[in-house]
């Protein structure tokens, strides 16, 4: 399971390049992201790996993490169900408000 | 005998006056004087270009400084003034140093119109931007100048531009605030002056830049300051303002940026020393006027929001900052 999970990661992970222009007042790291670093975000610093600072180049792994994904609908789902038996109002079709 | 004692103390006397009259000669040594201006007109436009600097100055003898070229993507508002004012060519770039809000622009501007010398504080960056700004001048065959307190730039008609700074040898890390960066700290800082008029550029320079600056004699007294790191609670600290004896501040920011510029803390210090403020954020283009005597500063628009009133950055409480700066703290003592 676990395994099949991470081909489904892997399969649609993307590297990014990122460069850090500068650290702004209140800790919020400016980074400009691809191979063009044309595109700029913003980050705090405490989100960055312990050390990073102004001038390094990053890089950046991104996964979509299916697993994640499928495990909050899961919770989603149940919640909507504990909440709809909570109310009893699956089979209702009026309302007095 | 007597006559070889006479002249002895004749030759003594001679040595210590000839001393001491160049020593009192050396201290009068005039910092150059400025030439009369003209009369003419010297436009000084801080343009909008959201969270950033760049500022157009037009010579009345016609000559055209740009200081910084604002955020990437800002070569076209640069340009774009340059056609609304009828220049079209730059005579001097400024970069005061390597950030992207100040250099964004610039290789867009050097490839796109006739760029004579560009001025760089040296300290580098390792960004793409920066490195894409050198190879536009390598291109271009603009000149490179190192900037250095003490040189002097001819704007012609009586105008003149001087560097106070970046003073050697640079500030180094260890030097600053935790937070703070040496590209930054060694900004190029230069004075406008024409007839009685003159202002004040400093880049992103904070409050350890003003104190060597004051520290190493620079004559900082202007009518305008253009404010250092956009209103930083870094920079523009109170003793730098009185001594300064500035009339008028101008913060070059944008009204979208996540770093709390202008700060609450700098605009309470330009308030109590009745400093009267321009904001581009909320005015839009700021220019300042003069012929040599006097000066006028217009805005863009009437301001769309209280000039007064810092920004405080999103999901951040007011001095919240403190946390920041102590985790940025933690971390530097841990390398």
């Amino acid at each position: 399971m676990a395994e099949s999970d991470e081909q489904k990661q892997s399969a649609s992970s993307k590297q990014l390049h990122a460069a850090i222009d500068r650290i702004e007042d209140g800790g919020m790291a400016v980074l400009y992201v691809g191979d063009d670093e044309k595109t700029q975000i913003d980050i705090p610093l405490s989100l960055l790996p312990e050390g990073a600072q102004d001038g390094d180049h990053l890089r950046i792994t991104i996964l979509i993490d299916k697993g994640s994904r499928d495990q909050a609908a899961s919770r989603v789902k149940s919640l909507q169900e504990k909440l709809a038996q909570k109310s009893g109002t699956d089979e209702q079709k009026d309302f007095k408000l | 005998m007597r006559v070889l004692i006479v002249i002895g103390i004749l030759a003594a006397f001679l040595i210590i006056a000839g001393v001491l009259l160049f020593k009192y000669w050396k201290k009068k040594e005039p910092t150059p004087q400025n030439p009369p201006p003209s009369g003419d007109e010297l436009q000084v436009h801080v343009l909008d270009v959201g969270q950033g600097d760049s500022i157009l100055i037009i010579a009345p003898g016609g000559k055209v400084v740009l200081v910084d070229a604002g955020v990437p993507g800002s070569g076209k508002v640069v340009l774009d003034a340059m056609k609304r004012y009828g220049v079209d060519h730059i005579d001097l770039m400024v970069a005061t140093h390597a950030h992207a809000d100040h250099i964004g622009g610039a290789d867009e501007v050097l490839l796109h119109t006739k760029v004579s010398a560009v001025l760089d504080s040296k300290v580098p960056n390792t960004t793409k931007n920066y490195e894409d700004f050198l190879a536009a001048i390598d291109k271009t065959g603009a000149k490179y100048i190192g900037a250095s307190p003490g040189q002097n730039f001819d704007l012609g008609g009586g105008a003149k531009l001087s560097v106070l700074a970046p003073i050697q040898p640079f500030f180094t890390k260890d030097q600053l605030r935790s937070g703070a960066n040496e590209p930054n700290a060694n900004s190029v800082v230069t004075r406008l002056d024409y007839g009685d008029f003159s202002m004040l550029l400093t880049g992103d320079a904070e409050a350890e830049t003003e104190a060597r600056l004051m520290q190493s004699g620079a004559n900082i007294k202007a009518k305008v300051l253009k404010v250092g790191h956009h209103g930083s609670r870094y920079a523009s600290s109170e003793k730098f303002l009185r001594q300064g004896g500035f009339e008028a501040a101008i913060i070059s920011d944008g009204a979208d940026n996540r770093y709390g510029h202008p700060s609450q803390d700098a605009l309470d210090r330009f308030k109590a020393l009745n400093i009267k403020l321009y904001r581009t954020d909320l005015e839009g283009e700021v220019t300042v006027i003069s012929r040599g005597q006097g000066y006028e500063i217009r805005t863009e628009r009437p301001a769309s929001g209280d000039l007064w009133a810092g920004r405080t950055p999103p999901g951040r409480e007011e001095n919240s900052g403190d946390s920041a700066d102590t985790r940025q703290s933690r971390r530097a003592t841990g390398r």
